[in-house]
């Protein structure tokens, strides 16, 4: 290739490489096309040369000085220095160009400066991957937002079914005022739920919160006493009781809880939280869970009768986070959301790496356990980026398989293992015996009448599995 | 393990074809649950060249394929070959490193799923289940 200082070798390198290449003067008049403009255009670019170029200035009807100023750079280049456009330059004829990339950059000052142009594919505007999920996150959250403004607590952030089913029952929750029954595993985060229930559904009534097993009657009347009277003064006035850990009250006291329900039936509304069981009273049909719930067992799920009665007027039941794998990058990242917007760190996103750990995580605590990762890895995290090292060290540091493969594994008949290993000894010895019988039982330390009643047994369970399939 | 301790016939293998760990990492945790409960999960980290060679005598496995831009051609070959030679092959591609349009190219190839990120994994449960259901006289 030639080489000079003068501009004729480069513009013949421009030319031979088809690249769409042009120049603009500081007047805005186009002072040089090179000739993969052609191919471009479909006609001679050299019709555009001396044609104004200028972004936002006056075009005659022309069809040329059309093309002339859709080649023109943005506005502000001048200022910007580089720029990049997408141009679909007009057609001429029946030729319709294609659209292309064009990088502009401005050199030089005032009178003298010139602007290049260069259209071709190129990437670099393309966020790199990493950055193109986490833009693919933040959209999906937003849109979760928008659409789910009312209830929109970031443990019900999520695509999954499980995801859509406790939001639709959050929402119907929130519509009317009735007693609500939320079951789900420890630190599934169901009291926030059922506060935000309550916000929606009944903003100006009294809630009164009462933690479970710590209530015995008497306790529970004078923790209720103030509502109570309230109830009894006046027939128009409503209260709620946020009962934590339901199914921990003792028996006693939940029939007393009953008994208070009945009597300001309406009026009084429980909104209750239960941890030790998984149970929907009102469950759709096909859910496995439903089947599980017998009326007729209701002791053993440490609920009295007529507090099952009442809460299955609607009942929500929250899945372990492990059951909701897909929906982990969005709610961890809704909570570093919540806790950004708190104040807390300067943390923006959550890298690949560090969502790659939280979905592997199992999760024992659920959501608690979550937000509290979360909250451990902004705090560790001096940038805008959570990334793997700044999680806990029981999150980053878990290992899967072993325990769920161990689990498998026990399942495994010993007898039927050892019968297979002993088979598998044997056949070695054997056949560094050259299949003499005598020597592999002498090398095993057994009798020959042993080592043959052992492979008559490995036949006859071969044959007999044979028949059987 | 000592894998000849236990019975062939409940023993379920994944082949994971990728250039890190990422992915048998992934499988590792969530592959035990897309099995039914009574297989054990086999899982083995696997290059290109080996699973070709062997291909034709592979049992009734699922080989997750990690495509790289750089390297499409060669996962293209792969994905086509194996699919020729043994139909009782489940070939999945962990696709999160493609573009659009290298993921369209992977449509006409017998890719039995496409998943970009490891939280999507437990989606192909049931189609594990069906693929192992289909096969099970042969494993045992």
């Amino acid at each position: 290739m030639a080489s000079g200082i003068s501009i004729r070798p480069f513009a013949r390198s421009l030319d031979k490489s088809g690249a769409s290449v042009w120049a603009i003067s500081a007047t805005g008049n186009l002072i040089y096309l090179s000739s993969g403009c052609s191919d471009w255009f479909g006609f001679d670019s050299a019709l555009l040369l001396d044609r104004r170029s200028v972004a936002g200035a006056p075009v005659s009807s022309d069809k040329l000085d059309l093309i002339a100023a859709a080649l023109a750079a943005p506005a502000d280049l001048a200022t910007r220095g580089t720029a990049s456009l997408r141009i679909t330059p007009p057609s001429l004829d029946q030729h319709r160009p294609e659209a292309r990339e064009v990088r502009f950059i401005r050199i030089g000052n005032g009178s003298t400066a010139l602007t290049l142009a260069t259209a071709g594919n190129f990437d670099d505007r393309l966020p790199e991957p990493e950055l193109h999920d986490a833009i693919a996150l933040r959209q999906q959250l937003d849109s979760w937002r928008r659409s789910h403004e009312s209830t929109a607590i970031n443990l019900t952030a999520g695509t999954s079914s499980e995801a859509v089913r406790l939001r639709r029952r959050i929402e119907v929750a929130a519509s009317t005022r009735t007693d609500v029954g939320l079951f789900g595993p420890a630190g599934s985060g169901g009291e926030s739920i059922l506060i935000r229930i309550h916000g929606l559904s009944a903003p100006d009534e009294n809630l009164i919160n009462i933690d479970g097993p710590l209530m015995d009657s008497d306790l529970l009347d004078a923790t209720l006493m103030p509502a109570v009277h309230q109830l009894a003064d006046n027939s128009e006035a409503t209260a709620t009781a946020l009962i934590r850990d339901l199914d921990e009250m003792p028996f006693e006291t939940q029939q007393h809880l009953a008994g208070l329900l009945d009597s300001y039936s309406g009026r009084l509304r429980l909104l209750a939280t239960g941890g030790s069981q998984l149970l929907e009273l009102n469950a759709p049909t096909d859910d496995l869970i439903s089947e599980t719930l017998s009326l007729d067992t209701h002791n053993a799920k440490g609920l009295c009768k007529q507090l099952i009665d009442v809460i299955s007027s609607l009942t929500i039941v929250i899945r372990p986070l492990a059951r909701r794998v897909e929906d982990i990058p969005l709610i961890a990242t809704a909570m570093l959301d919540s806790r950004r917007a708190a104040g807390e760190g300067s943390a923006e996103r959550i890298n690949r790496a560090a969502l790659d750990a939280l979905v592997q995580y199992p999760w024992p605590f659920n959501h608690d356990e979550l937000d509290n990762a979360i909250r451990h890895a902004i705090q560790n995290a001096s940038g805008n980026v959570i990334a793997c090292e700044h999680l806990p060290l029981a999150v980053r540091s878990y290992r899967p398989g072993t325990s769920l493969q161990h689990n498998k594994t026990s399942k495994i008949s010993l007898d039927n293992a050892i019968q297979r290993y002993e088979l598998r000894l044997i056949n070695e010895t054997l056949e560094m015996a050259d299949g003499n019988r005598a020597e592999a039982a002498r090398r095993l330390g057994i009798s020959r009448a042993r080592l043959i009643r052992r492979l008559d047994d490995a036949s006859n369970r071969e044959s007999s599995g044979k028949e059987s399939d | 393990m000592n894998w000849s301790l236990i019975d062939p016939g409940v023993i379920r293998r994944w082949l994971i074809c990728e250039s890190s760990h990422r992915w048998l990492t992934a499988v590792r945790r969530f592959g035990p649950e897309m099995i039914p409960s009574r297989f054990v999960l086999k899982l083995d980290s696997a290059n290109q060249d080996e699973i070709l060679t062997r291909a034709a005598r592979l049992e009734p496995c699922v080989i997750l394929w990690e495509a790289r831009s750089e390297t499409l051609a060669a996962t293209f070959h792969a994905l086509a070959h194996t699919a020729a030679v043994n139909s009782e092959v489940l070939q999945i591609v962990a696709c999160h490193q493609l573009s659009c349009r290298e993921r369209l190219y992977l449509s006409p190839l017998p890719v039995a799923a496409m998943v970009n990120q490891p939280e999507e994994l437990p989606r192909l449960t049931r189609m594990i289940h069906v693929h192992f259901a289909r096969w099970t006289q042969i494993l045992d």
